[in-house]
């Protein structure tokens, strides 16, 4: 069925064209980025980074170099905030839904809501309460704020489609509850905790509100990074610190769509 | 649920990398000895390569650092009670104002005496590392057509559009300074700034951002032909780095600027830092800056062939000194005036 | 549970504790004109259009990646899909790349027709709009394409076989089905950009929209009061607009329901995950 009042095939025709058209005037930024990556551009004229980048690899091998301490933050970053994410989102939904109170539908809704806060409020709320506290942990918290409600949204709905008779009669038959978890909710569970997963990396890879505000010079997230080399490096250098932020996260959002997570539709906060 | 189990083997996989990697980064960041400086911006002054000598004469890293002098004040502010650096590099009449606020504390470098006596602090709580002067810092060949600007007047001609830049005040320092002198040279006082604003909002029709962070490779590459900042800047443009790049005072007249450093009251690494001043008033470092053609405290300091290649000093005799008390003093209500003139006008 | 809610009502404690601070006189400042009143208006105004416009672009799209077969569709979708990981600053970057003074598409302009059009364009009004285009469409695409998905071809044609004409088809049938997505992905791209502050750190060169206000505030003169009350009000009015757009009695078609449409409009779960997509 498609949407033309005249020629079907005429309209279905355009409306594909339609798609890929705005889907290459999405794609075409990138790919002069890339590109620019690894060829050299000359109308982007003189560069000065303090260190010489000429052959393909030096921008790339500049950035690893540069960057070195953003991008093992990062790194972890979201090895610390994946799994908090899903032992906090995940019991938490189980709860929302197999053991619903008076009011857990409001605690779910607000459970929503950190999404709309500045990211920046968040920061300063986060220094002015426990400055004192390490400013890893701070960041972790951050993206904790922001990731959470996205697990508790994807195993909430999994579990929505998973028939609560089940467990229920796991227990008349006698199992216990922990092995009702370990050895039924689990395994139902587990491609919605892989996407939640992929979820949270992704936003936390790219979040980049809080973590600026959060950043100091030693204790800066890959995204921040970005933002100062955007700003004061050469072209080609950009491009290359691109790509490589691009690198884990292009498979990731792949394995997303992949699964048929339509949660990504979120993104981290722009 | 096979697929879903070959992506758990991924991520598993990756958690693995980042636990290894984790492992590898704290190991490293354990050994390292730093010193934080706010406001250390590779492309300005030469810090990149200053610091980088640093590193290699002692060891220790200064990692870089974005911020502009008045947001370094500001951090320093909000960090008072769980201090996070060690120093910080502004612009004089900012360094000036964060002494006054109590952020510093006092330490007179080894040389401390071959400064003269305005460009530094009686007790030691801010000391100039260089100098610089305001200029017109234009890459030629994108210009377009146009003629090199040679006055403020100029400056506002049509023909200007889109093409010039100056950094926001109220995050950098140097962009303060020209705002300040601004207004000083065209009669305004400092509470009266009508004089410097009014020019500023003619000129805003030619501007075509206002940056705040150092946009030293777009002016290079042409993105941005007219860029008013320091001239020391645009001689490294021009001589290190081979763009078409001219510097000019304008005929109206200019400012000069010292740039200094202050020591953070309660600094995490307060040893390193001291001896870190000591090595910046030492001539291996001064000679660093002077490489970038800023011209260092340290009288002798600057390479004969740097010399040679700034203005003769007839051009600079029309830049003049500004007071940093009077500067300080007028820093919050100026900044003000100017973001709601200028930047938060309705669009 | 609770470590949920603390987190959720913590930040807006604290926003609201600091606006308070200096007793009210932050939102006279803010509300009354100047620069913080331009911020708002800014964003708000510059939010809307996009959010309309990006979901008016993006209801072709989704309609053919839910309910049409073709080679490359795939592909076509990874690719709408892709900017959604992208960091504020890389959306801002690459539209300077594009829209810049010398960016691609203004040099192959200056190639093409010898005059500097759109040159500098990423910094204006324009950039911003486009910047926010750039991440709100593949938003508003993937909520659609899920609502279309679940769109049951049945109704549509038994109003046909009912002698319905084609407008009537759209106005009465298709229309308010699809109304709660609509209504759901006109609220998450306008809270998306509104929020926005990686794309306007870069872009917002020479106007001003509210969360570089709040910046400012924070960084360059530690002004927490004004800072809490913009960003209550930006906060404020993204979460009004939200439920605004979600008012339908049964709560559908805010930002949260974006996010729920894996549960079908009746309520149990679409069949087969990872089918045929």
């Amino acid at each position: 069925m498609s949407l033309a009042a005249g020629s079907p095939r005429l309209g279905r025709r355009l409306a594909i064209a339609w798609t890929a058209l705005v889907a290459a005037m999405l794609a075409a930024p990138i790919a002069v980025t890339v590109g620019g990556a690894f060829l050299r551009f000359d109308w982007y004229g003189q560069r000065s980074e303090g260190a010489p980048v000429q052959g393909v690899a030096a921008p790339f091998a500049y950035v690893l170099e540069l960057w070195r301490h953003n991008l093992l933050r990062s790194l972890e970053i979201v090895a610390v905030v994946v799994p908090l994410a899903l032992l906090l989102g995940a019991p938490a939904a189980y709860a929302f839904r197999r053991r619903p109170f008076p009011g857990s539908r409001w605690v779910e809704a607000a459970a929503v809501a950190p999404l709309a806060i500045p990211g920046i409020a968040l920061a300063v709320a986060l220094i002015e309460v426990a400055g004192g506290a390490p400013r890893f942990a701070l960041l972790a918290a951050g993206h904790l704020v922001y990731t959470v409600p996205l697990v508790v949204k994807t195993v909430g709905n999994a579990l929505a489609g998973h028939d609560p008779l089940l467990e229920a009669a796991a227990r008349t038959l006698g199992a216990g509850r922990l092995a009702i978890v370990r050895r039924l909710v689990l395994p139902l569970l587990a491609p919605s905790l892989v996407l939640s997963a992929l979820l949270v990396f992704a936003v936390s890879w790219g979040e980049f509100n809080v973590s600026f505000l959060l950043a100091t010079p030693r204790v800066q997230t890959f995204p921040a990074a970005l933002y100062l080399t955007y700003t004061t490096n050469s072209f080609p250098v950009a491009a290359a610190a691109t790509v490589v932020f691009l690198l884990p996260v292009v498979p990731a959002v792949a394995a997303i769509q992949a699964l048929g997570g339509e949660q990504l539709e979120r993104g981290p906060q722009p | 649920m096979g697929p879903a189990a070959h992506h758990a083997s991924r991520v598993a996989i990756a958690a693995a990398i980042a636990g290894a990697a984790l492992a590898a980064g704290l190991a490293a960041a354990a050994g390292e000895k730093v010193v934080i400086q706010y406001d250390c911006i590779p492309n300005y002054a030469n810090w990149g390569s200053v610091t980088a000598l640093y590193k290699k004469v002692s060891g220790v890293t200064v990692p870089p650092d974005p911020k502009g002098s008045s947001i370094a004040m500001a951090a320093l502010e909000r960090e008072r009670d769980h201090p996070v650096a060690d120093c910080a590099y502004y612009s004089g009449a900012i360094g000036f104002q964060a002494a006054q606020k109590g952020l510093h504390q006092p330490y007179k470098p080894k040389g401390w005496e071959a400064i003269p006596a305005e460009l530094k602090d009686p007790d030691g709580l801010w000391w100039t590392l260089h100098t610089s002067a305001i200029a017109f810092l234009v890459n030629v060949k994108a210009l377009g057509g146009a003629p090199v600007p040679r006055s403020w007047q100029q400056l506002l001609a049509p023909a200007y559009k889109g093409k010039v830049a100056y950094d926001d005040p109220t995050w950098g320092g140097t962009s303060y300074t020209l705002v300040y002198g601004l207004n000083q040279l065209l009669g305004g006082s400092d509470t009266n700034f009508k004089p410097g604003l009014a020019y500023l909002k003619k000129l805003d029709a030619n501007v075509s951002s206002y940056p705040r962070e150092s946009i030293y490779n777009a002016v290079l590459r042409g993105e941005v032909p007219i860029w008013i900042n320091a001239d020391g800047n645009g001689y490294k443009m021009r001589y290190v780095d081979g763009g078409p790049i001219e510097v000019v005072i304008p005929a109206e007249g200019s400012f000069t600027m010292p740039l200094v450093m202050g020591m953070a009251k309660g600094a995490p690494h307060p040893e390193e830092t001291r001896r870190y001043f000591d090595w910046l008033l030492g001539p291996e470092a001064q000679a660093e800056f002077g490489k970038a053609f800023f011209r260092p405290v340290l009288a002798g300091a600057l390479p004969a062939d740097v010399a040679a290649k700034l203005l003769p000093e007839r051009e600079y005799a029309r830049a003049r000194a500004l007071d940093l008390a009077r500067m300080a003093a007028a820093a919050d209500a100026l900044k003000k005036a100017w973001l709601d003139e200028i930047r938060g006008a309705g669009r | 549970m609770l470590f949920l809610v603390a987190l959720v009502l913590w930040p807006f404690a604290h926003l609201v504790a600091a606006a308070a601070k200096g007793g009210g006189g932050a939102w006279r400042t803010v509300l009354a004109a100047g620069r913080y009143r331009n911020a708002l208006v800014n964003s708000l105004v510059l939010s809307a259009a996009a959010a309309s416009a990006a979901v008016l672009l993006s209801l072709v799209p989704a309609w053919v990646l839910a309910r049409e077969r073709f080679p490359g569709r795939r592909l076509l979708r990874a690719v709408m899909a892709l900017p959604l990981s992208f960091s504020g600053v890389l959306v801002g970057f690459l539209m300077v790349v594009m829209l810049g003074r010398i960016g691609a598409v203004t040099e192959l302009l200056r190639w093409l027709t010898g005059r500097a059009l759109l040159s500098g364009a990423a910094y204006t009004a324009t950039g911003l709009f486009a910047a926010y285009l750039y991440f709100e469409v593949p938003r508003a695409v993937l909520t659609l394409e899920a609502a279309f998905r679940r769109f049951p071809p049945e109704l549509d044609a038994a109003a046909r076989t009912l002698g319905a004409g084609t407008r009537d088809r759209l106005l009465r049938v298709r229309l308010p089905l699809l109304a709660p997505a609509l209504r759901s992905s006109l609220a998450l791209t306008f809270s998306a950009s509104m929020g926005s502050f990686g794309v306007a750190l870069i872009l917002a060169r020479r106007f001003t929209v509210a969360p570089v206000e709040i910046y400012t505030e924070l960084t360059g003169f530690l002004n927490d009061a004004v800072a809490g009350a913009l960003c209550l009000l930006l906060a404020l009015a993204t979460l009004a607009v939200d439920r605004l757009l979600a008012a339908d009695g049964r709560g559908r078609g805010g930002v949260a329901d974006a996010s729920a449409r894996a549960r079908t409009p009746h309520g149990r779960r679409a069949p087969g995950r990872g089918a045929a997509r």
